[in-house]
């Protein structure tokens, strides 16, 4: 009986980090290249009080066993990296990566690499391309001070509109990485490569493998409003459930509690 | 009466049992690729109550019996291209130290090396042996086909081995982590009837009302057996009393 409750704990936990992660998915319905995440669960190991196919008696075998389950556990929250809802702006800076592939950015203080979906790009004091957060993309890209306009072409190729004529001032380059599940969220938009990820690799937008750069877009966040909600409901639902089952064992353990008065 | 004290205490104990099936049923209720216990030991016993009333069977005749439903849970969509569900009878195989595990739960993702693995990494067994994405394939764009085929483009990437068990279904036991060990004897075929939808988990299929419903009946079984025992502690305590004048 007591190991049925704490597997109806293990029920109510794993809905609440369900419920944790819808969360996190809904506060960030609106963020530029946000990814949501996905929790997946499995069931933990049983206990054998029977093994299925034993004899009975000579020749006879049962067909199933006795076996008690442990109750659930999370296995992974994964990222799913779906494509967002593309929508148009007007700026000039602003894209969109059509397909695979991460703007790499650096840190900085520390000039470590980070990565990120999030293409609301912008001109910093100095004319240099930076993200919304201020980190300067890799390679850097300075944009002189007497531009009229600047394009970005599919391929990532800056070019810039100047009184003196159109002048290439660099190429955005899109880095891809083996398991992007594996990569960590850092928070800001940015991701962190791991070892579980994978070495970035670097390639040129639109080349086989990696997405295209569609300027004057960005990309929604790929968080389902429906779904999400459908899942609170279902995680609700749930936790409420393993609790009612926590309580009926209760009962019956009074009920065993009062035999001995 | 046909009920003696063990025939009450191994009652209590089965529906004990029961009760844990339950447990664990509505706690793995959004476990993807899940499979219930069924038990039917509390609903046997109140069919006999209601077939002679007044009367608890309490004498062994009904026995707790504990199957694996391997019936077929709802598909749900989650557009993860390494999310794979089996519509139909069958297994995907993931390999283990100790040996091929079974499970329904297609949540797949890509090792660092390339392999594709589970989410607890162990690999899943393809045709001929795991199957390795090579790096400049993004993991976005592989299309699975209903048959277990991995394509990017034109490229062939492997396939991933679908086995069914037929008859031997019920001689699977659970390891827990989502597999199934088979015994030594019961060999898996290539799955015939069965489609891998990608983009899909198939969910638990736990019926939580059913279960809730076992769980009353439990309870009231439970509550009946300890009644009728209570009540022979009383017989038992007055005959002691009568006896020692």
């Amino acid at each position: 009986m007591i190991r049925a409750f704490a597997t109806a704990a293990t029920g109510m936990d794993a809905q609440q980090m369900m419920v944790d992660s819808i969360a996190n998915n809904l506060a960030n319905v609106n963020t530029t290249g946000f990814k949501r995440s996905m929790m997946n669960f499995q069931d933990l190991l049983y206990l054998k009080m029977r093994e299925a196919d034993r004899e009975v008696a000579s020749g006879i075998k049962a067909p199933s066993g006795l076996e008690i389950g442990s109750g659930v556990q999370p296995s992974a929250t994964t990222k799913v990296f779906s494509m967002g809802e593309l929508q148009r702006t007007d700026n000039e800076l602003d894209i969109a990566i059509q397909g695979d592939g991460f703007l790499e950015v650096t840190l900085p203080g520390s000039g470590e690499k980070r990565y990120t979906r999030d293409g609301s790009l912008q001109k910093d004091a100095n004319g240099k391309i930076v993200t919304a957060s201020g980190y300067p993309i890799s390679p850097a890209i300075t944009i002189p001070a007497d531009a009229i306009s600047v394009d970005i072409a599919g391929d990532g190729t800056v070019n810039a509109q100047t009184p003196t004529g159109n002048q290439v001032l660099g190429n955005l380059q899109l880095h891809r990485f083996q398991n992007s599940a594996g990569l960590s969220s850092e928070g800001g938009n940015l991701y962190r490569e791991t070892e579980a990820s994978g070495t970035a690799t670097a390639g040129t937008p639109g080349q086989q493998g990696y997405g295209s750069i569609l300027s004057k877009y960005v990309e929604k966040s790929n968080v389902q409003m429906v779904s999400e909600l459908v899942n609170l409901i279902t995680a609700q639902r749930g936790y409420e459930i393993n609790s009612k089952v926590i309580r009926a064992g209760d009962n019956m353990l009074t009920q065993l509690g009062t035999l001995l008065r | 009466m046909a009920d003696s004290i063990e025939g009450l205490s191994s009652n209590i104990q089965a529906l004990t049992q029961e009760y844990e099936t339950v447990a664990q049923n509505l706690a793995n209720m959004s476990t993807a690729g899940y499979k219930r216990t069924l038990n039917s030991f509390s609903q046997e016993l109140l069919s006999r109550m209601s077939e002679a009333p007044e009367t608890l069977p309490a004498d062994g005749t009904v026995q707790a019996i504990s199957t694996r439903d391997f019936s077929q849970g709802q598909m749900i969509k989650t557009d993860r291209t390494l999310d794979l569900a089996i519509q139909g009878k069958g297994f995907f195989v993931v390999e283990t130290p100790e040996g091929p595990l079974y499970t329904r739960n297609g949540a797949f993702q890509i090792q660092r090396d390339g392999r594709l693995v589970d989410m607890n990494g162990r690999n899943v067994a393809g045709a001929d042996g795991p199957i390795i994405i090579p790096a400049t394939v993004s993991e976005q764009s592989i299309s699975i086909s209903p048959d277990g085929a991995l394509r990017f483009g034109d490229t062939a990437l492997g396939r991933i081995r679908v086995v069914d068990f037929g008859a031997d279904e019920n001689r699977l036991t659970a390891k827990g982590f989502n597999g199934f060990s088979a015994p030594a004897d019961a060999l898996p075929a290539p799955a015939a009837n069965s489609v891998v939808h990608q983009g899909y988990q198939e969910a638990s299929n736990v019926r939580s009302v059913e279960e809730m419903v076992n769980l009353m009946v439990v309870a009231r079984m439970y509550e009946t057996n300890m009644n009728v025992l209570r009540k022979r502690q009383d017989y038992t305590r007055a005959i002691m009393t009568a006896a020692n004048g």
